[in-house]
């Protein structure tokens, strides 16, 4: 039955590299239907709602014309966040009655103390909900039925995050391409696709000129503040705007070289990666999709991922190619439940 | 066999390399040799689209018998071949199959609908079902919780005035209870009806009452409230409510106090404001009374904003003043009490005179009537 088609089966070009085929269209079906489904629930539905957003952008994404896949469920994220929700939220939302119990009696000393110790156990909380989502997220994608993973631990995540912030602080932010990269390496590092390992060469003196650029910007608009106050003076105020302005260009300019920096040295069972980014691009993406959001009141939110992934695509060139036959599946554990530390922080919003 | 298969990738789940097989589309599946192994058949419906690619037609598929394998057509009319023979794998996508989720939300939509508009049925089948001893032990306790450590006003007379008055407004009247009707020694302006029949007056009504014939129209009014059944409506009401947010799974533990402050609907003060006309008219009791202990309370209530009046879920003074003064003539009225009586119950709780400095308005209090 099948010889009509045997002259058929010639093999049609399949796209080199990374493509997206994603529309935001299509995209905006799921999306209407998320936020219908999610009003009727209560606000449940939205677990179910976000897995169908991702597998939607997920099988759009291709590398050499194979799909990428998500195989999360929205129960794993509803359990994830039920289990955050009582072993998490709640305790913290006690803690919070109490202090506020105390301020009452006028009892400050132990309201700074632990008001203190709260605000520390969210900021290493922080951390840990950003790994833990990576984590996730990795272990729920296939390519060619090949799983993601992450390895490490949150802990040591978060022990970094805070260590290297501690760091910024001491040096005044001068640390702070050393710690962008280094926090990179953790992450990167430990990213899997079957037994094929992701590294990610520690190198961050290149990043030191862009930043000093957007730092010095800072330090003379600080400079300026201090040297206004103390002579009782506004005639220096009209170099203020321009200021500001010259720090966002230098921001999104540093920015840029991150991620040119970071991924470049991204290595990959012999493979190399480079984004072709400029600052510009990086802030007309930003800028655009900031106008879409906020002049549709967020209608236009999936059209704002289908042009970051075409974006992002268009900039993102694999160099060379693994050895397949050596990339075997991943036999780490996967995490049973999904983000429900991330949901909690408002993390990611698909 | 081979000459006549689609050529197809195959991925074998344990490495991602791409192996070549030849794949024929017969009656009821795929079926191919997989590399260094047998014969093998993916019917149709264990077959799942992962994904199609919008420029050529290629697609992926994934196999219900072993999660880790896939196989790509990589030719677009073996691609619509497939979909014709499993047109279940059109729908496979995430942007598809529009109709049934919203015909879901409709379907939620129009249950919450039913549920809201037959929910008073419902309320009025649990009243009606509940054994009278169950709202009187709700009863008890609720009242319990509002009265706290103050004690029952027990001096003779004044009980005996209590007594007549409140046989003078029911003579000839159903309840749908045995009354038991209370005076608490606490300086409030208030009273209330509890489920079964309760009803308490608090000492700093009668103190701030300027005629007995007030204090007639609140007496009036609660009893209205327990004609009606309204404390019981409105505690299933508050269970309801929580038992929904329950189920809705989220722990809302915390609200349930905020509920207990709810009050009646201002339906329900109309019509226990109505009864209360109603039962003061069959006594020949003037409601002149009661319409001027609402015009002190207007003056009383005038400093609070007017959201809160917006927000409060009683009828206005004003309003409910006008409604009394507009009642039918009733012809001849005599007060409800003699002025030893009125004396006396002023008295119950062996207080004689004392006056509060100014009504105090704070939380529920006054609004509660
Ligand atoms: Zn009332």
């Amino acid at each position: 039955m099948s010889t009509v088609l045997q002259e058929l089966d010639a093999e049609q070009p399949e796209p080199d590299g990374v493509t997206f085929d994603g529309q935001g269209r299509e995209l905006f079906v799921v999306y209407l239907v998320n936020i219908l489904l999610t009003i009727v629930t209560f606000g449940l539905y939205r677990f179910w709602g976000k897995t169908r957003i991702r597998q939607y952008v997920w099988s759009h994404l291709r590398y050499k014309g194979d799909a990428f896949e998500y195989t999360g469920t929205g129960l794993e994220l509803f359990l994830g966040f039920v289990i955050v929700f009582f072993a998490v939220i709640l305790p913290l939302i006690g803690v919070g009655i109490w202090v506020q119990l105390l301020l009452q009696q006028g009892d400050i000393t132990l309201v700074i103390v632990i008001g203190g110790l709260l605000y520390l156990v969210f900021f290493c909380l922080f951390p840990i909900a950003i790994f833990r989502a990576y984590r996730y997220r990795l272990s729920r994608t296939l390519w060619r039925g090949i799983r993601f993973g992450l390895t490490g631990t949150g802990r040591v995540y978060a022990a970094k995050f805070i260590g290297y912030l501690l760091l910024q602080i001491i040096t005044l932010g001068l640390a702070s391409p050393y710690t962008t990269v280094k926090l990179y390496e953790y992450l990167v590092g430990n990213v899997w696709m079957g037994s094929g390992r992701f590294s990610l060469d520690p190198s961050w003196k290149p990043l030191m000129r862009p930043f000093l650029m957007f730092w010095g910007c800072i330090v003379f608009y600080f400079v300026l503040f201090v040297a206004a106050q103390v002579a009782g003076t506004t005639s220096i105020n009209f170099l203020a705007f321009p200021t500001m302005i010259a720090i966002a260009c230098f921001y999104f300019y540093y920015s840029a070289a991150v991620y040119r920096h970071v991924v470049g040295n991204i290595m990959f069972e012999g493979v190399r990666f480079s984004v072709d980014l400029k600052g510009r691009e990086l802030f007309g993406l930003f800028f655009v999709n900031g106008l879409l959001l906020v002049f549709t009141l967020g209608i236009a939110f999936p059209w704002v991922i289908v042009r970051i992934m075409n974006f992002m695509v268009d900039k993102l060139a694999v160099h060379g190619e693994p050895d397949f036959e050596k990339i075997s599946q991943n036999t780490e554990e996967m995490p049973t439940y999904g983000e429900g530390l991330a949901e909690a922080f408002d993390i990611g919003s698909i | 066999m081979n000459e006549l298969g689609i050529q197809c990738g195959y991925f074998d789940g344990q490495s991602a390399a791409e192996q070549s097989i030849s794949v024929e589309f017969m009656m009821d599946g795929l079926v191919f040799q997989v590399p260094g192994g047998g014969l093998v058949s993916w019917s149709y419906d264990q077959l799942r689209l992962i994904s199609l690619q919008r420029n050529n037609g290629h697609m992926t598929l994934g196999w219900a018998e072993d999660d880790a394998v896939r196989m790509r057509i990589k030719n677009r009319e073996a691609g619509e071949q497939l979909f014709r023979l499993a047109p279940h794998l059109k729908a496979d996508r995430p942007e598809k199959g529009v109709m049934k989720p919203v015909m879901v939300s409709g379907a939620i939509v129009a249950i919450l609908a039913m549920i809201y508009f037959s929910y008073p049925v419902f309320r009025q089948a649990i009243i009606m079902s509940l054994p009278d001893s169950w709202a009187q032990e709700i009863g008890n306790t609720l009242a319990q919780v509002s009265i706290g450590k103050a004690a029952s006003c027990t001096d003779p007379q004044g009980l005996i005035a209590l007594q007549t008055l409140t046989d003078r407004l029911t003579k000839g009247v159903a309840m749908p209870y045995e009354l038991d009707i209370r005076v608490i020694d606490a300086p409030i302006v208030n009273a209330f009806a509890a489920p079964g029949g309760q009803v308490v007056l608090f000492r700093g009504l009668l103190d701030e009452a300027q005629s007995i014939d007030e204090v007639a129209g609140v007496l009036g009014h609660e009893l209205g409230h327990v004609k009606h059944r309204h404390p019981l409506k409105r505690v299933i009401d508050i269970y309801g409510f929580e038992l929904l947010l329950t189920s809705l799974g989220g722990n809302f533990g915390g609200y349930s106090s905020m509920l207990l402050m709810m009050s009646y609907s201002r339906d329900d003060e109309r019509e226990a404001d109505e009864t209360s006309l109603s039962l003061l008219k069959d006594a020949h009791i003037s409601g002149d009374g009661y319409a001027d202990f609402f015009e002190r309370l207007e003056e009383k209530q005038s400093f609070l904003p007017d959201v809160m009046n917006f927000l409060s879920t009683h009828p206005l003074p004003e309003e409910r003043e006008q409604t009394i003064r507009e009642r039918d003539d009733v012809g001849p009225t005599t007060p409800a009490l003699n002025k030893s009586e009125w004396h006396a119950l002023r008295n119950i709780c062996g207080s004689a005179g004392r006056k509060l400095d100014d009504w105090d308005l704070q939380d529920e209090e006054i609004i509660n009537i």
